[in-house]
């Protein structure tokens, strides 16, 4: 086992409870002894972790705060050590700065650093976070130098991870992601307007214990975010059927008042949000694409526009009107197989904005993790056939 | 004479430093500066106006829903959309949890650490030393009801998720109404969700507090301020928005007055912007960034009401209801705010009991009519909040947002008048100038939100004095590293 942990509990029975979300009440409390235990026989004891604010809203730490099982309690008690938060932390002023510097220097590649919030790099002094010895700390330039000597980077939030709201069009500071700046670190991408408590816990979780999650090209975690809000949504029967609901509030498939469901990354249908209690499109609402790297901008604006010209295979562009009398002439199954590959091979990203496109163009695209499962059943096979061989 | 300064403050929303002049035991001096900012206003600019609703609620984590309601209605305003009674009250219920929610969290997460000796764990640090005064059977226990909180508060979002979708950043509110339905299982689950906040309230809360200012009682004395109180009015009571719950209102020189919207000002004496001389209409601003400007040490513009700096807030909002009888201070500030919790926690319990499952929550109109312009005024968990909107050819044109944070954490104005909390801070006592901790209280009574505050900025923008760097030294700074 990597990182000595013991047998308790294996990287497969831990993605199992992430990946069924809901089923299992997410990291459930039946979870969190074993968690415990696993984490007290870590060589050090449990990892400091400093939380790091810049351009933000705090809503991340107020939604980790949110959490259920486990609460923020256990996860201070239990999981994580967080020695630095502009929002939990006791210390202020100088002693606060204190606290930071002497954990970076004590925990050198051992805490976990997380940032929540974009890092405004046209106007650094859009974000500071204090003050030392008469000169200001701005965030944009303190974000890359604590990198520098943690272990992983976590950026929490649409904002951390792609610039998210703080930066929205026109982009008024600057705002990027801190995968944009931190280099030579690995950085995970958890996205989310807020993102949810879970994703948050159980990267770090992952890290802690397994070390560094499997990520797509947007650095998000595949536990979390390896599925589209369309693929598990409970009312993608109504899209099949057609039965389409005219306004926000209505009953049907929301995608005629602007879902993005379709084109946004994120498990909010099984795991819901506040313990569960309730989701966007159960209160009636459209998904905005919150958890989208191009959110608020893109191809998620205007929120209650329709996702236009949405291609399915056999190549028929189509409104979402056609796309259920196509239904009728193929199988739901075939036609859901259908749809899954068109959303992996980037079709979906047709009816995006130009600024969209520069944007995706413009993103490094590091692979990291194992190759993405290929949908294509030709590949599928020849890479059969070469494992037979071998 | 010595400068104090405590940069970062944390536990608040955002970053803020304080500047402190302190002579003999005294601060005679205070300056507070917001750090943070992003632009909102301008984002706007440009979209499609029933996004206002959502992307608006991006300011702030804490409390997105006041500005969800502001926006949606400022757009109900402009463009004459009537709420079914079945969405105000879903609305008020949503906006209710979401108000105890903050309550809980500035009180117990932001608040009551200032007063308690810290538990083991994290964010607390090792020793303490200073002004701590509980004995050690109410600390402990006071102790444990900061930890208990940390699970408390997340059940009051689970209450506003119950009709608002998600929380923080809800997705049900909007320009008309409520898209959630009223379900019967979905009342059962907010009437047990609330009557479990509000045992914590009634039972931990309310004693807790009392008890704290009963052992800090020369805080009764400490960051009086100006003593001018305002409110917009909180919870609309049925389908006309002027007619509130808790009354709109003035509180000046010991005397309640009524409110009229078009006495409110925004001067920018002190803050790093020039075009607007004198005091402004709030829902126009001309103003642009103007680095290095002489005397300013603020992004954040300063509100003013009848040209007179006001404080909002739980205590003005209490003092005008007149259910807390006090007078203004630190302490009081808690203490209405305590209030404030019990008392909506009890209105929302009439207003469950009032929703009638399979009526209309809604009334959506899109396409909304291509020009109008209009105002939200309402009173959030902080203090006073006011969204206007301008649309032309379906697009927005102008949008403006004056926050609670603006009106509290303002710097001077063009006559030199310090801002609420920069006179509450004179005359605070501070034992220990290497710890000021009085001055924490001070400012944490205010429940400061800097994202809230700042919003407003032009790209060019920036530097001064104080404590964003010269104008050289900036440019010097965008060469590396991070362009």
């Amino acid at each position: 086992m990597s990182n000595g942990v013991p047998e308790l509990l294996t990287r497969r029975r831990f993605l199992r409870f992430c990946l069924q979300g809901a089923a299992y009440a997410s990291l459930s409390r039946l979870l969190l002894p074993e968690l415990g235990e696993a984490l007290r026989l870590l060589p050090g004891g449990k990892p400091p972790v400093i939380w790091i604010e810049g351009t933000s809203c705090t809503g991340n730490s107020i939604s980790l705060d949110n959490s259920a099982d486990p609460t923020l309690r256990e996860v201070l008690e239990e999981i994580i050590d967080l020695r630095y938060s502009q929002l939990f932390m006791w210390p202020e002023g100088s002693r606060a700065m204190d606290v930071l510097r002497s954990t970076v220097k004590d925990n050198r590649d051992r805490f976990i650093l997380v940032v929540e919030g974009g890092l405004p790099l046209g106007l650094p002094e859009a974000a500071v976070m204090g003050e030392e010895e008469g000169r200001i700390v701005p965030v944009a330039a303190l974000v890359p130098e604590l990198a520098a000597a943690a272990r992983a980077v976590v950026a929490v939030g649409n904002c951390a991870a792609f610039g998210g709201p703080s930066g929205a069009h026109p982009n008024p500071t600057g705002t990027k992601g801190v995968w944009k700046v931190v280099t030579g670190r690995p950085v995970i991408n958890v996205p989310g307007c807020p993102a949810h408590p879970d994703w948050t816990v159980g990267t770090l979780v992952h890290i802690i214990l397994y070390g560094l999650p499997r990520v797509d090209s947007f650095l998000r975690p595949t536990m979390f975010f390896g599925e589209l809000v369309h693929d598990r949504c409970p009312r993608r029967f109504h899209f099949f059927n057609g039965d389409f609901a005219a306004a926000p509030g209505g009953a049907g498939c929301l995608l005629k008042v602007g879902c993005k469901g379709p084109v946004t990354h994120a498990d909010c249908p099984t795991r819901k949000f506040n313990d569960g209690v309730n989701w966007c499109i159960n209160a009636n609402n459209p998904c905005i694409g919150c958890a989208a790297p191009d959110f608020p901008d893109g191809g998620t604006s205007p929120f209650f526009a329709r996702l236009t010209d949405i291609r399915v295979p056999p190549g028929i562009e189509t409104t979402a009107l056609t796309v259920t009398k196509a239904v009728a002439a193929v199988t739901a199954a075939g036609i859901g197989a259908h749809f899954a590959a068109s959303l992996a091979t980037g079709r979906f990203g047709k009816h995006m904005p130009p600024e969209t496109e520069e944007f995706r163009a413009a993103e490094p695209r590091p692979q990291t993790g194992k190759p993405k499962l290929s949908l294509n059943p030709l590949r599928l096979l020849r890479r059969f056939r070469r494992q037979r061989t071998r | 004479m010595t400068r104090v300064k405590i940069n970062p403050l944390t536990r608040a929303h955002g970053y803020l430093s304080v500047e402190l002049e302190v002579e003999g035991g005294r601060v005679t001096d205070a300056r507070s500066s917001g750090l943070l900012f992003r632009g909102f206003e301008q984002m706007l600019r440009g979209r499609a106006p029933h996004d206002a609703v959502y992307l608006t609620q991006r300011i702030c984590g804490i409390c997105s829903s006041a500005h969800a309601i502001a926006a949606a209605m400022a757009l109900e305003n402009a463009f004459n959309i009537e709420v079914p009674q079945n969405g105000h009250l879903l609305r008020n219920l949503i906006f209710g949890a979401d108000i105890l929610q903050n309550h809980l969290r500035h009180l117990y997460l932001l608040a009551i650490p200032d007063y308690i000796m810290p538990p083991e764990m994290g964010p607390a640090e090792a020793r303490r030393r200073g002004d701590y005064r509980l004995p050690e059977v109410l600390d402990r226990r006071i102790r444990e009801h900061y930890l208990e909180a940390l699970e408390t508060s997340g059940l009051a979002h689970k209450a506003v998720a119950v009709f608002g979708g998600k929380a923080p950043h809800l997705q049900s509110i909007l320009a008309g109404g409520v898209t959630e339905h009223v379900l019967t299982d979905r009342v059962m689950r907010f009437q047990s969700l609330l009557s479990q906040i509000q045992a914590f309230i009634t039972d931990k809360l309310v004693p807790d507090v009392e008890s704290i200012a009963r052992y800090y009682d020369d805080y009764f004395n400490i960051g009086a301020g100006y003593g001018n109180l305002l409110s917009f009015g909180l919870f609309p009571t049925g389908t006309d928005r002027n007619q509130r719950v808790f009354k709109a209102g003035v509180i000046q020189n010991g005397q309640t007055g009524t409110f009229f919207p078009r006495l409110i000002t925004r001067e920018t004496g002190a803050s790093w912007y020039r075009g607007d001389e004198g005091p402004q209409p709030p829902d126009r601003g001309q103003s642009t960034p103007f680095p290095g400007r002489a005397g300013a040490y603020s992004w954040i513009k300063a509100p003013r009401y009848n040209g007179e700096p006001f404080e909002g807030g739980p205590l003005a909002r209490m003092r005008l209801a007149g259910l807390y009888r006090g007078g203004i201070s630190v302490m009081d500030r808690l203490l209405a705010r305590a209030v404030e919790a019990k008392e909506i926690a009890g209105l929302m319990n009439g207003w469950v009991r009032q929703l009638v499952p399979d009526r209309p929550t809604i009334s959506w109109v899109d396409p909304l009519p291509a020009t109008g312009s209009g105002a939200g005024l309402t009173d959030s968990m902080r203090g006073t909040l006011a969204h206007w909107v301008s649309v032309r050819e379906g697009r927005i044109t102008d949008y403006h947002i004056l926050t609670p944070s603006a009106w509290n954490l303002s710097p001077r104005d063009e006559n030199g008048r310090r801002g609420p909390l920069e006179e509450a801070l004179v005359g605070t006592p501070v034992a220990d100038e290497t710890n000021p901790l009085e001055a924490g209280r001070v400012v944490r009574s205010y429940d400061p939100c800097i994202s809230c505050a700042v919003h407003v900025l032009e790209k060019t923008a920036c530097a001064g004095s104080g404590a964003v760097p010269e104008k050289g030294e900036r440019r010097e700074k965008n060469k590396t590293p991070y362009n």
